[in-house]
């Protein structure tokens, strides 16, 4: 296709091929030994001092300072308009919603001694959905591992699980896809966002549950966000994935076409049969899709 | 390059009027690529460089230089040349889908270089359209909603875009196939749902980007005599690209040839193996079947003294093979003429020439 951009027939004489970035990016022993030097100078400068051992009760600055900046966060949580308008408010929506889900299925509310939706609603549910996206072996496999949760005697605390992943996912998926199509169309977009999806993927959660706790207290709304940032990178990863995965051919020619961007996206890159996840999800099928 | 080579007999070309308006008209069009790409097509200097010096001197590609040519209305025009010529990115500087370095399309009098983003669209839609090697369709969507997506684009109504959906599928030759998947769909037939979607706007030009490259032989050859018997019957304007000198003999009125960008020769396809411009447009004729593509006009002799005047008549542009037997059975030369008048005589020698080879010439 791109035939224009093959290089010329004869490659006896290379010439001096411009100097690409190659030059301009630091080799890699510098990058090494620019790593140790800043290790040297740091231990050279910190030596002696906050690298010592700590009897449990001592308190050093650093402990000071930070209960400081607990302390202070205490007392603005209720005046600070960051967290009146911000941090309150996110908090306020997914405990909202979380109370919502476990209503639905976990906790007994809204004068009712049990939940919306007993455990048999809860395992007929997963099995219709397994079935009609998967088929009935999933189905089976969904019930009876439902079952077997109410019978380990683990049903509240399960449903409790399910209801904060079924919350964190579904905030996950409001952010992700958006930012997955982004990511999709813009190469920039894509390379500045997967270092912080490596990052945000490979931590355990409970790294940023301590800070989150911090800002939005314990209680439903950290654990949804400690687990949305584990949920959101795939759904980000597989949606940009997909958007890629469309052939150039396919795309030139909706343009070819007269389609504007916006009905290459929605007409060629999204209309799959199953919604834009199983483009990418090494789905089973009688099809053997590209998306 | 290709080794069967298999012309048929020269089509009725269709009646161009040399003053009817082109409906493409290309007219010094350059495409750079490379940094600082608009300094090429300016600088005279650099305009004469061949591509390797370019690339050492500027870092650029030139992929298609200062290529001129005008499509007349109904016409078939082939761009010929072996990969890297510049053909397929040519092409995309007619619709745009590359923007061109420098000069101008005209595109039924209208510049499309100069045409907004919404009037493109609007182009696209309405006056021509493409069709790609690889095919391009829809995996996730039927035939039928393949062919109608153009339609569906411009914003026609379900109803209506399906109904001139089947009638596009029935004319190329799909019936019947109308819901399968074109994964489930030939390589041939696939390219068949391509023609289709091209066909469905009906568009004033089309555009084929080596569209049957990708096909085996035979489906390529029937292929061909789709789209001949298709320009037949809707009569389009072509643009075609191709690297097949066999597929540009027998789709084309006229072929330019191209190579490293530029025009090498633009021409009939019996101009072409009659007169090639130099040696690499000979090099590229050598194996075609001679008396399949040459007429009477590139063979005959002006009449001597001596020669019997009382012949038969055959006319200029009755192809040698054609005419190989009429002039073999008569005892005299056959005589060329053209409204009337006598241009000149073919002898059983010139024929033999031709399909036999000179005496000497080692083909």
């Amino acid at each position: 296709m791109t035939v224009a951009l093959e290089t010329p027939e004869k490659t006896g004489d290379t010439g001096p091929r411009p100097p690409a970035r190659s030059a301009r990016r630091p080799g890699r022993p510098l990058v090494v030994a620019a790593v140790l030097l800043v290790w040297l100078l740091l231990f050279a400068l910190l030596r002696g001092r906050h690298t010592l051992s700590l009897a449990a009760a001592d308190l050093t600055d650093l402990h000071r300072w930070f209960n400081d900046v607990n302390d202070s966060i205490g007392a603005d949580r209720d005046s600070n308009p960051l967290f009146l308008y911000f941090f309150n408010e996110i908090r306020l929506v997914i405990d909202t919603l979380v109370t919502f889900v476990q209503e639905l299925i976990s906790q007994p509310g809204a004068g009712r001694p049990v939940p919306q939706i007993g455990w048999l609603g809860v395992a007929g549910i997963a099995g219709y959905v397994s079935w009609a996206v998967g088929n009935w072996r999933v189905a089976l496999l969904a019930v009876a591992g439902f079952t077997f949760l109410g019978l380990q005697g683990l049903w509240q605390e399960s449903m409790d699980t399910l209801a904060l992943t079924l919350s964190a996912v579904s905030v996950a998926l409001l952010f992700a896809l958006p930012l997955g199509v982004w990511a999709g169309l813009s190469d920039r977009v894509n390379r500045i966002v997967t270092p912080f999806l490596d990052f945000m993927q490979t931590m355990p959660t409970f790294v940023y549950l301590a800070p989150l706790t911090l800002f939005f207290l314990i209680g439903p709304a950290s654990a949804t966000l400690a687990t949305l940032i584990y949920a959101a990178p795939p759904a980000i990863r597989i949606t940009a994935h997909a958007i890629r995965s469309v052939p150039a051919t396919t795309v030139e020619a909706a343009d070819s076409l007269g389609a504007t961007r916006r009905q290459t996206l929605t007409k060629y890159c999204c209309r799959c049969p199953r919604g834009p996840w199983s483009w990418a999800s090494t789905r089973p099928s009688w099809r053997p899709s590209p998306w | 390059m290709t080794t069967h080579t298999e012309v048929p007999p020269q089509r009725p070309g269709p009646s161009r009027d040399p003053d009817s308006t082109p409906v493409v008209s290309v007219r010094g069009l350059w495409k750079v690529f490379g940094p600082k790409a608009e300094r090429v097509p300016r600088s005279e200097e650099l305009r004469g460089l061949t591509r390797r010096e370019l690339m050492d001197r500027t870092g650029c590609t030139a992929a298609v230089r200062d290529v001129h040519f005008d499509v007349a209305p109904g016409e078939v025009f082939v761009v010929m040349g072996l990969s890297g010529s510049g053909k397929s990115t040519l092409v995309r500087c007619l619709t745009r889908l590359i923007e061109p370095t420098a000069g101008e399309v005209v595109l039924e009098g209208e510049d499309i270089s100069a045409a907004g983003a919404t009037r493109l669209r609007e182009l696209r839609r309405r006056t021509f359209s493409m069709v790609f090697q690889h095919f391009g369709l829809l995996p996730h969507r039927r035939v039928v909603d393949n062919v109608a997506f153009g339609l569906e684009i411009r914003g026609m109504s379900r109803g209506e875009r399906l109904r001139r959906a089947h009638e596009v599928v029935e004319l190329v030759g799909l019936a019947g196939y109308e819901n399968a998947y074109p994964d489930q769909l030939s390589g041939g037939m696939q390219q068949r749902v391509g023609l289709a979607r091209a066909l469905a706007g009906d568009p004033d030009v089309l555009f084929f980007d080596e569209p049957f490259s990708a096909l085996d032989p035979l489906i390529r050859r029937d292929m061909q005599s789709e789209v001949v018997r298709l320009h037949r019957e809707v009569g389009k304007t072509m643009v075609f690209i191709t690297h097949d000198l066999s597929e540009a003999l027998k789709l084309g009125d006229r072929i330019l040839i191209m190579r490293d960008g530029a025009t090498v020769q633009c021409g009939t396809g019996d101009a072409l193996v009659g007169a090639p411009a130099d040696d690499y447009v000979r090099e590229f004729v050598k194996d075609v079947p001679r008396g399949d593509v040459l007429t009477l006009r590139w063979i005959m002799r002006p009449p001597q003294d001596g020669d019997a005047l009382d012949g038969p008549e055959l006319g200029p542009d009755v192809v040698v093979r054609q005419a190989t037997r009429a002039v073999l059975a008569a005892d005299r030369p056959v005589k060329v003429v053209e409204d009337g008048e006598l241009l000149g005589i073919v002898g059983d020698e010139e024929i033999l020439a031709v399909v036999a080879g000179r005496d000497g010439d080692s083909r």
